[in-house]
């Protein structure tokens, strides 16, 4: 291992020691996903042409909302007016740059590769809620924040981008890779003191080969 | 704590959000054609008004958007037809 | 507690405090209720801590700054909140109810109520069962101001009333004594309240001793303004998660855990932790950093520069936004070229530097300090969006995604060459101050030949994920040149003998870039951020704190940062200031002390000798000298 190639998940120390056997059927359950490809993407939305090019390149429409995603072989985030945030499977990202890059020439924008640059958890659970909202500026009551939404809010002392992809629920949780040591811990400290057992399970090797 | 209207995000708490001063103030597009004190001025001097006060704000935790709000410094009221 | 073997003396006070750095024993003296003195009967109980009841007081700050009254309650002792102005309430020990009872009972009733004024219709639902209240509880309060001892206020021993400024009854006696009889000028002569707790612990206390000394109700006397913002002690400090762990983030780079097994000791940063010094067996820091720089200097080094602010500029407007923020010849810079770039606030002070690198016509990439990253990417992002809406530039963050390895020194070209890579790292085809892209060891790479040492340098950006396996590569293909891992302390060393300033610590918001000779960075023939600012009159005066070099004649003498200079030893204060040491450092490779300082008019000092004042009061004699103390012409970082 220490010659070859592999990557080295964020998570990867906090996870040492972590079983990943942990009880099922728990009120919130913590899980660390695997790395994915993450594409920034930004332009003009009131740009008939880069709108149509985008979602003609990735087969699937950009949100049109604020504060929303959609989901297909990508899941595409709204983060501002004029920024969407791209993640597909890891080792896709490069091709997928590649099409938009061609498609878009000669139009506005910007299409920035920041894989690695943050993790994704997922917390998922009848009480997740609660869980969350002890650290979250956010008000994450079903009738305010309903599935198919996200945001750009924080988490304890931290910045995340939060989505609520179902009603189990289920929130898919991303955040800086630098901070993400300290919100898993701070996810599994207010997990545990409402006794709701957050048990980080990692669903991704923490030594992937490269290719 | 001050709820925040941030007009791309909708209303979330203060404590997203970072403050920019006073709004209005465009920086003079010659520098060089102005006096010190003229450029004193547009550097420091600000109205700390008593009262409605145009100011700007970021949206830093969520869409780093800028915008402009109203408010009155003396309740802290945000007027509505501001963004 | 009795079981317990802890004694509990009813009626009594303590009268009086010994012990010289810490408390070693009290003395409690009886006092019956009601009394106005104390009636001796002194028993002295060894401890080494006393603590205080501040009794209960309610947050009426919010209340009050939403402009309701306040009252003063005798029976419970305290402010409570009178007669609202805006729509709020106060419940439960905001409004000065006490029992857990009633706090659940106020704040169900006052949620019910928020909630149907919200036009919902609220389920009904019950409250916990508190329990019965401890015994005494109800009670009322007998408050105790201050100890009635018998002689006068003004002489008694120090009874604290503010525990953050030292505030104590005599001084609020001494104050009304001296006229101040306004609670708000009593506050403004005795600090009282101006602590970082704002007066959450003592103010009430000193009013009621102000009351007292000037034989008033408390109502009277009333009280300071309760100015925003509030902010409550939180429960997290308490008893809350904000501890240990979890107090504040911890920023660890992808290759940490390496560091740590290296046995690598730690510095913070902002709230990163980067490696500082890497300690073998038996060494102290002064050893491990001397082998370091000397390692940077003669073979081969490497550092994690990872927590480095990352920026990608991307647009057909780039060059004229970033020809606005930066002060260099944007517009000339050739693709696959690398510039140092500094920024400037509009008042013409240094804000921030980095390198800059030009990857494409309309694409760019900078980087910023580790502490200035956020700061940075916020101070384009308001220009571009508040001022110059009109360009077409996208600003994304990609500090997370890139590591940033630097290998240093004379070996570090051989190492590269020897790797699995189609960059050509040849001196012609790769010279100083470029960026190449490409694949080095099988991972996908920008290198950056820059230096911060002033060594024959690379500066590896690469997937953060991948980042550890690369470092691996590096530690492998060096050994055979004795390659060494170094931290903070070793780049401030090698970067200082080089002249090279830390914007935060070389500068300090007071510092342009004439003051620290970068002259020929500022582009004449355009305007950019705070250029009109530097030809204030006051930043034109030739006898401005400038960057120098400082060496101690003939002495080995380290001075410590901060240290003041003088012109010379002596003279009547107040003695004027000719500036002050910002950076020092042992050189290994020089095997003397060398110094950055801020001197005034420094520059034309050159050669002149000047005054250390140390905190002995003595007074060293230092020659003032060039800031680049090695390799002057910068000749080895163009190998």
């Amino acid at each position: 291992m220490s010659d070859g190639l592999y990557r080295r998940h964020a998570l990867a120390s906090f996870l040492e020691g972590e079983t990943g056997n942990g009880p099922e059927n728990t009120a919130a359950d913590l899980e660390v996903r695997p790395d994915y490809g993450y594409l920034n993407l930004r332009g003009e939305p009131n740009s008939e042409r880069f709108m149509q090019t985008v979602q003609k390149t990735l087969e699937q429409p950009l949100p049109a909302e604020a504060g929303a995603f959609t989901s297909g072989q990508h899941t595409i985030y709204r983060l501002g007016p004029d920024e969407w945030l791209v993640a597909s499977e890891l080792g896709t990202e490069n091709e997928t740059a590649g099409r938009l890059a061609e498609n878009l020439a000669g139009q506005c924008y910007s299409l920035v590769d920041v894989t690695g640059g943050q993790i994704m958890m997922r917390l998922r659970g009848p009480r997740a809620r609660e869980v969350l909202a002890r650290g979250c500026t956010l008000d994450l009551h079903p009738r305010a924040f309903k599935a198919g939404r996200c945001a750009q809010t924080t988490l304890a002392k931290t910045s995340m981008l939060i989505a609520l992809a179902d009603d189990a629920p289920t929130f898919d949780i991303i955040v800086r890779r630098s901070f993400a040591e300290y919100a898993a811990r701070w996810l599994r400290h207010s997990g545990a003191s409402i006794h709701s057992r957050v048990t980080p399970v990692f669903t991704g090797a923490g030594g992937n080969p490269v290719r | 704590m001050l709820l925040i209207n941030c007009p791309w995000c909708g209303p979330r708490d203060e404590s997203e959000f970072g403050y920019g001063g006073e709004a209005d103030i465009t920086r003079p597009a010659d520098p060089d054609a102005l006096t010190d004190e003229e450029w004193a001025d547009y550097l420091f001097m600000r109205k700390n008004p008593r009262g409605l006060h145009r100011e700007q704000w970021v949206h830093e935790h969520g869409c780093r958007r800028w915008f402009v709000l109203e408010r009155d410094t003396v309740t802290y009221r945000f007027s509505d037809d501001t963004t | 507690m009795r079981e317990a073997g802890v004694d509990i003396f009813h009626g009594c006070v303590v009268a009086g405090v010994s012990g010289r750095d810490g408390v070693r024993s009290v003395h409690v003296v009886s006092m019956s209720a009601g009394a106005g003195a104390v009636n001796g009967g002194v028993k002295t109980v060894h401890c080494d801590l006393l603590v205080m009841s501040g009794g209960w007081n309610p947050a009426v700050h919010l209340h009050s700054q939403a402009g309701g009254r306040i009252e003063w309650d005798d029976a419970r002792a305290c402010f409570v909140p009178g007669a609202v102005r805006q729509d709020h309430v106060s419940v439960g020990a905001c409004n000065g109810s006490f029992s857990l009872d009633a706090c659940l009972e106020e704040g169900k009733q006052a949620g019910l109520e928020a909630a149907r004024a919200c036009g919902f219709e609220p389920v009904p639902f019950s409250t916990p069962e508190a329990g019965r209240e401890p015994p005494g509880a109800e009670r009322p309060l007998q408050p105790l101001w201050s100890i009635p001892l018998p002689q006068s206020p003004l002489r008694h021993p120090k009874q604290f009333v503010d525990y953050q400024n030292d505030t104590t009854v005599a001084d609020v006696y001494q104050a009304v004594q001296e006229g101040y009889r306004n609670v708000e000028h009593v506050k403004r002569y005795t600090a009282l309240g101006f602590g970082t707790d704002q007066g959450k612990m003592g103010n009430i206390n000193g009013m009621a001793v102000l009351a007292e000394c000037l034989d008033k109700p408390v109502a009277e006397v009333g009280t300071t303004t309760f100015r925003p913002p509030y902010t409550g002690a939180g429960f997290g400090p308490c008893a809350g998660a904000a501890v240990g762990e979890l107090y504040d983030p911890v920023r660890k780079t992808a290759l940490h855990h390496w560091h740590e097994a290296a046995g690598a000791e730690f510095e913070v940063v902002g709230q990163w932790l980067r490696p500082w010094y890497y300690p073998r067996e038996g060494e102290g820091m002064h050893d491990a950093v001397a082998r370091e720089c000397l390692a940077a200097r003669r073979s081969l080094a490497i550092m994690d520069a990872s927590t480095l602010g990352k920026i990608e500029v991307h647009g057909p407007d780039a060059v004229t936004f970033l020809e606005r923020i930066y002060t260099h010849n944007v517009a000339g810079m050739k693709n696959g070229r690398c510039n140092y770039g500094i920024m400037l606030g509009e008042d013409g002070m240094v804000m921030d530097d980095g390198v800059m690198a030009r990857l494409g016509d309309r694409h760019f990439y900078l980087t910023t300090t580790t502490g200035g990253a956020a700061r940075v990417m916020g101070w384009l992002e308001q220009w571009l969006q508040t001022e110059w809406p009109d360009l077409n530039v996208y600003l994304t963050s990609v500090t997370e995604r890139w590591s940033t390895i630097v290998l240093a020194g004379p070996a570090a070209r051989k190492l590269l060459q020897g790797m699995d890579t189609d960059i050509d790292f040849g001196r012609k085809d790769f010279p100083f101050m470029t960026v190449r892209s490409g694949s080095l060891a099988g991972v996908p790479v920008r290198v950056f030949r820059v230096s911060f040492s002033g060594e024959l340098a690379f500066e590896i950006n690469v997937e953060s994920d991948l980042a550890p396996a690369l470092w691996q590569q590096f530690m492998a293909a060096g050994e055979q040149y004795g390659i060494t891992p170094y931290g903070t302390e070793t780049m401030h060393v090698l970067r200082a003998e080089k002249g090279f300033v830390i914007v935060g610590q070389d500068t300090d918001g007071s510092v342009t870039p004439l003051d620290l000779g970068m002259n020929r960075l500022l582009s004449k023939d355009r305007d950019y951020l705070g250029k009109r600012s530097l030809v204030r009159p006051d930043c034109q005066r030739p006898d401005r704190k400038q960057l120098v070099g400082l060496l101690c004649e003939g002495g080995r003498e380290s001075l410590p940062e901060g240290t003041q200079l003088v012109e010379r030893p002596g003279g009547a204060p107040p003695v004027p200031k000719l500036g002050h040491v910002t950076s020092s450092y042992h050189s290994p490779c020089l095997g003397h002390p060398i110094a950055l300082a801020l001197v005034s008019a420094g520059r034309a000092r050159k050669g002149d000798v000047i005054h250390a004042a140390l905190r002995d009061g003595r007074h060293v004699p230092i020659k003032v000298v060039s800031p680049v103390f090695y390799d002057p012409k910068g000749e080895r970082q163009h190998v």
